[in-house]
């Protein structure tokens, strides 16, 4: 308690004040009585009485008096209560949205369902002063929640989400928790989600709450169409569960099935699929998982025709092996230009591949740089080293799907001076191999390995990297080659007139206010624009949400214990002010006064 | 003893003292209710007036008492010719005499009278009022006495249908002073009044001198006596107040004590006691003895205790 007035406590001078005068008209205290006739003997057994009952007694009014004085000077101090002992707790929590916490738990509930019913929990332990704040991964598309707020609107608000059909790697969820510890140090971080997620700092908690499934999905959806009109259809499933299990697989042109096949998948293993097709002038291919299991959303997949051509400008040294990578894939027209660009992106073209070249200057657009040898925007290339055994740092980006690099030998790579915002995808040990950072409107995608000078073009994961790179920029800039599709949570460019119209997978058609697109929902969309109808294909087609694994659940309440009470001087907010109450019950003790003692008077 | 018109009469120099607030002595309503009641008197009661209360002694005119025979010397006029017309013998008719009795209504004014909220003294002024307001409309006559220690100042004998405002111009100038004396009160009533009459006492009776010594005496000598007992809320159910000095208000004396519960039922007990030894001295010599508070209600009083005492009916 604090007293914001101090001086009033001088206003407590006037209880010996009282005191005394009480005492002295106590001792000429008399009263006129009719006759001592009857009095007599009273005063004369008082006078006889044992000591104690002589003993001079308190006054009631005398003690109303000290009390009317203490509570007004306790009102002429403005004493307040303070929030001291109990400080605000602040919680962040870094919310999994990704679509495997869709995935059905042996009790019935849905991951997500589990989460949500134990941050409830969780929040029903928080005072009302606590403050609660979000962070979802994916992040949302339509609204921000970053603000803080109390327990419950928190728990309001978590009442509201439901997970997205987006992947999310475990590196992104310890991102978002260590932004968020940096944002606030004296907060508590919890990073809710189903599975583990290794290399948390001290003081973020994990509250994980995934459990063994039983999972079936559709991890690799690709088609390649070859001059005879043949289709090559590759269909990969994976197994989430330890126990082998088989399902039928089918293909489907615009609705049409093409085929099926029985596919067994061994135990945590993956199973491919090779359809040869027809599908003919078909625009929309649909892998389809029968049987049920516990995450649906991969078991069925999408690819669209795409209708354009993808063109790719090429500056720098001529690569075999590149080149090759690029020929192969569908849909694809590299224009090598005989000296660099003014701008990093020509205009024309979709994406710039600058090999053993660098740009001379970042302008907007989709750039890939490969060895480099000169700076890159911020980005210095350093001395080069033996690189040590290469590995992929970010399995779930759409750039490394598929790509393995573990046990590669790469050469001599150079140790980069990175920019701020770089985004490693693989690593050669400590140094940096591939990774991605945007400058501006520019989109760079840097590549330390060179392809001429390493054993890379030799590993099948070569071609995936390179088709994932060109399927990137198929997403980021047009639909472009045969077929090809979009991740949930990703944006796309959307060519489309005014007044276009989008037509979702579950039949709802809305117009189409902008030029790009951002769907949570795997499926398959649908662009009306006057009477063109462009298909738009969002496929999970993530291992990592497919297999996503159970981690060790900690309780919250555990959590809450561990986090305690973090205040600040911010939070020692005054909480109660007493000096308005203390001054009421002032006046009541007068008014109460009052009557007795004009009571007593008139008694006397 | 000394006779005084009115005790501490105001100065014809100074403006009287208000009284306290007080209600007027007797309002036209009860006036009303009065009318309907009367003062009862014992058959010992004499009066030396005629008046409309048929007495002891023949004589008179109005009020026919028996027949006698007659005997020479009778007044001739009385004779009743019509029973010597049947009977051929000579009867007399003899009257009863009708005679005025008085009502001395003895109210004390010593300074004791003066407390209690509502004060004693207004009180008794009203119930003296009323009794002398019955006595009158009795065809009696009444007396009223107001007593400050040994003094007693007397009001004229009001006869008949009282008037109000003599007995306001009388009662209402007197304000509490002096100690009780009830011995010497009614020994001047005694001196002051020679008839067998009815003495009404009012009075709170907290005094140890003679009081009862002096209803003795006028009981021996055959008179009406009633007395009143008037004490105040505050002497029947007195606060506890802790402690505190008793001063006495006709005495220069005091007490130093605590007024807690253990004091308080002692002065219970000695109250009742107090109470008790009236009632039986006067239950022992054919006294009526009536006690109220100051603060009942003045009506039920007079219509309700004085009725149940039998001094009114």
């Amino acid at each position: 308690m604090t007293l914001l007035q101090p001086l009033g406590l001088l206003a407590l001078a006037a209880v010996p004040v009282l005191v005394a005068l009480s005492l002295w008209r106590w001792r000429r205290r008399e009263v006129i009585v009719s006759s001592l006739l009857l009095w007599r003997d009273v005063a004369a057994a008082w006078r006889h009485a044992p000591h104690a009952r002589r003993r001079r007694q308190l006054d009631p009014l005398l003690i109303l008096r000290v009390a009317v004085a203490l509570a007004l000077a306790g009102a002429l101090c403005a004493p307040v209560l303070l929030r001291a002992a109990r400080a605000t707790r602040r919680l962040i929590v870094v919310l999994d949205r990704s679509a495997s916490m869709a995935t059905r738990r042996p009790d019935g509930l849905t991951r997500w369902r589990a989460a949500r019913d134990e941050l409830l929990k969780l929040l029903v332990q928080l005072d009302a002063a606590d403050r609660v704040e979000f962070a979802t991964v994916p992040p949302l598309a339509d609204r921000a929640i970053g603000a803080e707020r109390g327990p419950r609107d928190a728990a309001s608000l978590i009442l509201t989400l439901e997970p997205s059909d987006a992947a999310a790697e475990p590196a992104d969820l310890r991102r978002a928790a260590l932004e968020a510890q940096a944002r606030q140090p004296a907060a508590r971080v919890l990073v809710v989600t189903d599975a583990p997620v290794p290399g948390l700092p001290p003081g973020v908690a994990l509250l994980a709450t995934g459990a063994p499934a039983r999972n079936l999905g559709i991890t690799t959806f690709a088609a390649r169409p070859y001059p005879d009109g043949r289709t090559e259809v590759l269909i990969a499933v994976a197994n989430a569960s330890p126990a082998a299990a088989a399902a039928q697989v089918a293909l489907r042109a615009d609705g049409r099935e093409l085929g099926r096949r029985r596919v067994d998948v061994a135990g945590a293993a993956t199973a491919r699929v090779i359809f040869e097709a027809r599908p003919a002038a078909a625009a929309v291919l649909e892998a389809r998982l029968d049987g049920a299991d516990d995450l649906p959303v991969d078991d069925r997949a999408w690819l669209a025709r795409r209708s354009e051509r993808l063109r790719i400008a090429w500056v720098g040294d001529e690569c075999y092996y590149l080149r090759r990578a690029l020929a192969v894939q569908d849909g694809v027209e590299v224009v090598e230009l005989p000296a660099p660009p003014d701008a990093a992106v020509p205009d024309g073209f979709d994406l710039a591949l600058y090999y053993r070249a660098a740009p001379r200057r970042l302008a907007a657009g989709s750039l890939v740089v490969v060895a480099p040898g000169a700076p890159v925007g911020a980005l210095r290339p350093g001395p080069l080293a033996e690189a040590a055994p290469a590995s992929v740092v970010a399995r779930r980006d759409p750039l490394m799907a598929a790509v393995r690099l573990e046990g590669l030998a790469l050469g001599r790579v150079p140790r980069p001076a990175l920019p701020g915002g770089f985004e490693t995808l693989a690593t050669a040990g400590d140094v940096p191999l591939i990774g991605r950072w945007r400058d501006g409107a520019a989109t760079v995608v840097y590549v330390g390995v060179d392809p001429a000078s390493s054993a890379w073009p030799l590993d099948p994961s070569f071609p995936i990297f390179w088709a994932n790179v060109v399927a990137s920029a198929a997403r980021q800039g047009q639909q472009a080659g045969s077929f090809g599709c979009s991740r949930p949570g990703q944006a796309v460019a959307i060519r489309a007139g005014p007044e276009a119209a989008l037509i979702e997978p579950g039949g709802d058609r809305r117009p189409l206010t902008a030029d790009a697109l951002r769907p949570e929902r795997a499926g398959l969309y649908r662009v009306v624009s006057g009477a063109q109808e462009t298909p738009v294909a969002v496929s999970l087609l993530s291992e990592s949400e497919t297999r996503a694994a159970a981690a060790e659940a900690r309780p919250p309440a555990a959590f809450l214990a561990a986090t305690g009470g973090t205040a600040t001087a911010a939070d020692a907010v005054a909480t109660w002010r007493l000096g308005g109450w203390l001054a009421l019950l002032g006046l009541g003790l007068v008014l109460l006064h009052g009557g007795l003692s004009a009571r007593a008077r008139q008694r006397v | 003893m000394r006779d005084t018109q009115s005790p501490r009469a105001p100065a014809a120099s100074a403006p009287p003292p208000r009284p306290p607030q007080s209600p007027a002595l007797l309002d036209p309503d009860f006036l009303r209710k009065l009318d309907l009641l009367e003062v009862l008197f014992k058959r010992n009661v004499v009066g030396r007036r005629e008046g409309d209360r048929p007495g002891h002694q023949r004589g008179g005119r109005t009020e026919f008492a028996e027949h006698r025979e007659y005997t020479p010397g009778d007044d001739l006029r009385y004779l009743d010719w019509n029973i010597y017309g049947r009977t051929d013998r000579l009867f007399v008719k003899e009257f009863t005499k009708q005679e005025a009795v008085l009502a001395c209504v003895l109210l004390d004014a010593s300074a004791s009278m003066g407390l209690g909220q509502p004060r004693k003294l207004e009180y008794a002024k009203r119930l003296a009022a009323a009794l002398a307001y019955l006595a009158g409309v009795g065809g009696n006559e009444a007396l009223l006495g107001a007593f400050q220690g040994p003094s007693v100042a007397w009001s004229p004998r009001f006869a008949g249908r009282p008037d109000l405002q003599g007995l306001a111009a009388f009662l209402e100038p007197i304000q509490p002073a002096g100690p009780t004396d009830l011995l010497a009160a009614l020994r001047a009533l005694r001196e002051r009044v020679h008839e067998r009459s009815l003495v009404i006492l009012i009075s709170d009776l907290l005094e140890e001198g003679g009081g009862r010594r002096g209803l003795r005496l006028l009981g021996s000598q055959r008179f009406d006596l009633s007395v009143l007992h008037v004490l105040s809320p505050q002497e029947l159910h007195p606060p506890a107040i802790g402690p505190v000095r008793l001063r006495d208000s006709e005495a220069d004396t005091a007490e130093d004590l605590a007024v807690d519960a253990d004091a308080l039922r002692l002065y219970a007990d000695r109250l009742n006691a107090f109470c008790e030894g009236w009632r039986a001295f006067c239950q022992r010599h054919d006294i009526r003895f009536i006690e109220t508070s100051s603060a009942a209600p003045f009506e039920e009083c007079v219509l309700g205790y004085l009725r149940r005492g039998g001094l009114v009916r």
